[in-house]
């Protein structure tokens, strides 16, 4: 059709009501609580997330190794335990990332993330607000993990563990925006779990949970060196042992700054939805 | 009364779809181009057209759930709140139905107590207070459409926009909903409905924009849209056969000034709509039609919104009328 009105650069034009409050912390509340009821809505699958995983995992499988390897070196049977202790609560961060992935993918994918847009929510609010739950469930593993390493024997110094804690919970937003970051990319349920299928296992074993990194073979020092996770590893072993945590430290936090700010961008300027009708 | 300043306003708007990578070397098509409109307060705009006209492009556009290749769009004045109610499933499985109501209100900025009020009002006014503790996973198709359409209207938006919002709905429920957005328009707000109900967008609705082809092929006020073909009437006729017209018939009915309206999905296939100058004689068009068709039946209507959408929708196929050149009244 022959369009008389004259061409006007978006620039001049009002914005987007989607394209605006990128900085904002707006709606923060209502979307972490909207997160928690959904959290709490799967109460079948609470126990087995935040009790019956992380205890068999680290009273079964990690004390069987360290086990193992103490009666092979003649060494202390607590000393391997105390060692996984803080890769394993990182582990336990980490794990909220699959989730994440569902639940982003879910927003994205039916409009839901351009709903709560639309209706005000900023993008840094909205970002922040998806990691509440994961540093819920993350304290509750740790104090399921805390109540059985004690009695198990391992060595706990009360201000570094708080502070390992601590610094675990911050860092793990990192996966959180990752999740938010790659949903983007994502565009059917197939890439969805292509992509988890890809990431998580060796992620989890190319990062010094298990083993010490410099006792590792080469390939996997290099490989190590390329996973995110490796440096909140190392970063959380070190405040765990009461060291400096050095480079560790800044690596992992560089890494969970940039990713906010990647994910921030990715829902105030990217397509909001996952599909298109 | 109708804010004078609260607009919903495009301006050469488009959209095309990287559906092909760009070494491809093939043409990415626009689903939507150069879409120049303000869309007042205080209306009920029935947003037509046919499949893959660009109608949920376009209302995604208005509701900055994707980008524009090209143009910009907004509402005026900054801060006008919208409700969005989409044509795809959009609800929170992990929540129940009161909690993704209370999400739109919450969502709005609406206190807690107010939202709580909000909710249960949204929820009456669509029957699903004896729903409202449900999963949703456990409701039906138009349960979930009514779910969405009360978070739409939960927090009382200055404009409401909802794709197919009718889908699923019982007749009772379509009037109902229809009628309270009517409410609504007359309140001030500004209301867009896409959907392919015509019958129930007639009664209701006072504007009609059409998109055909992505682009706009018109906008007016519907009496005004369905007053295009106030000179002519419809013919409904039912014949033996369900065969194609002949082109000699077709060329017949042409000099006569009579035009062959494309069916509409539903219709049957032995039936033929013909539009034609208001008191022509029966027996001057069975005389066109009769040497190639036999014709068991008439029935003559006066052109309403279905026609009216049916001409200006095909246009390129059946002249729609004679100022059909001139659909462009933006």
């Amino acid at each position: 059709m022959a369009n008389a009105t004259p061409r006007i650069a978006p620039s001049a034009f009002i914005p987007r009501a989607t394209e605006t409050r990128r900085w904002s912390l707006a709606r923060f509340a209502p979307i972490a609580e909207i997160e928690l009821k959904g959290f709490l809505q799967t109460k079948s699958g609470l126990l087995g997330d935040l009790l019956v995983g992380p205890i068999v995992w680290f009273a079964l499988f990690a004390a069987g190794i360290g086990g193992t390897i103490s009666t092979a070196t003649d060494g202390d049977p607590h000393a391997y335990l105390t060692f996984v202790l803080p890769g394993f609560l990182v582990l336990q961060g980490f794990g909220g990332f699959t989730r994440m992935i569902y639940r982003t993918t879910i927003d994205r994918k039916w409009g839901l993330l351009a709903l709560k847009r639309l209706l005000g929510a900023g993008g840094l609010g909205y970002v922040l607000a998806l990691m509440t739950v994961p540093v819920i469930g993350f304290l509750a593993r740790a104090a399921a993990i805390t109540a059985v390493a004690v009695p198990m024997g391992v060595t706990i110094a009360p201000g570094p563990y708080a502070l390992a804690i601590a610094l675990t919970s911050v860092l793990l937003s990192f996966w959180t925006a990752l999740a938010i970051l790659l949903t983007s990319l994502i565009r059917t349920y197939q890439q969805r779990d292509v992509l988890l299928g890809i990431i998580v296992l060796p992620m989890t074993f190319a990062a010094p949970v298990f083993y010490a990194l410099d006792a590792a073979p080469a390939y996997l020092r290099v490989i190590a060196l390329l996973n995110p996770l490796s440096y909140q590893v190392m970063a959380v072993r070190h405040v765990f042992n009461g060291e400096n945590p050095g480079w560790w430290l800044a690596g992992a936090l560089a890494a969970t700054v940039a990713a906010i700010v990647a994910a921030v961008f990715s829902v105030t300027r990217g397509e909001l939805l996952g599909q298109e009708g | 009364m109708p804010s004078p300043a609260l607009t919903l306003r495009t301006r050469d708007l488009g959209k095309r779809y990287s559906t092909a990578p760009a070494s491809s070397g093939l043409e990415r098509p626009w689903a939507l181009r150069h879409v120049t409109l303000d869309l007042p307060a205080g209306s009920l705009i029935a947003l037509l057209g046919p499949n893959g006209a660009g109608k949920s492009t376009f209302i995604h556009l208005l509701c900055g759930a994707i980008a524009p290749t090209e143009g910009a769009v907004g509402a005026l004045p900054p801060g006008t709140r919208l409700g969005w109610c989409s044509q795809q499933q959009a609800i929170d499985w992990y929540l129940n139905v009161w909690e993704n109501v209370l999400m739109g209100a919450r969502l709005s900025g609406i206190g807690r107590a107010e939202s709580q009020r909000l909710t249960q009002r949204a929820l009456e006014a669509v029957h699903l207070t004896d729903k409202a503790y449900a999963q949703t996973d456990t409701l039906s198709g138009g349960q979930l459409q009514r779910v969405q359409i009360a978070r739409a209207l939960v927090a009382r938006p200055d404009i409401l926009i909802l794709d197919e919002p009718t889908v699923g709905l019982d007749i009772e429920a379509a009037e109902s909903l229809l009628a309270e957005l009517r409410r609504r328009a007359d309140a001030g707000t500004l209301v867009l409905v896409s959907s392919h109900d015509l019958g129930l967008l007639e009664r209701w609705c006072n504007q009609v924009l059409l998109l055909a082809n992505g682009q706009v092929a018109a906008f007016e006020p519907r009496d005004a849209f369905m007053h295009r073909f106030a000179g002519a009437e419809t013919l409904e006729l039912t014949r033996s056969q369900a065969a194609a017209l002949p082109d000699r018939t077709h060329g017949r009915l042409r000099e006569a000034g009579i035009t062959v309206v494309p069916p509409a999905p539903d219709t049957r296939p032995e039936v033929l709509i013909l539009q034609v100058p208001r008191g022509t004689p029966l027996g001057t068009v069975l005389a066109l039609i009769e040497p190639d068709a036999t014709v068991l039946d008439v029935q003559r209507r006066t052109p309403g919104l279905r026609e009216a959408y049916l001409a200006l929708a095909g246009v390129g196929t059946a002249p729609a009328s004679p100022n059909a050149n001139d659909l462009t009244s933006v």
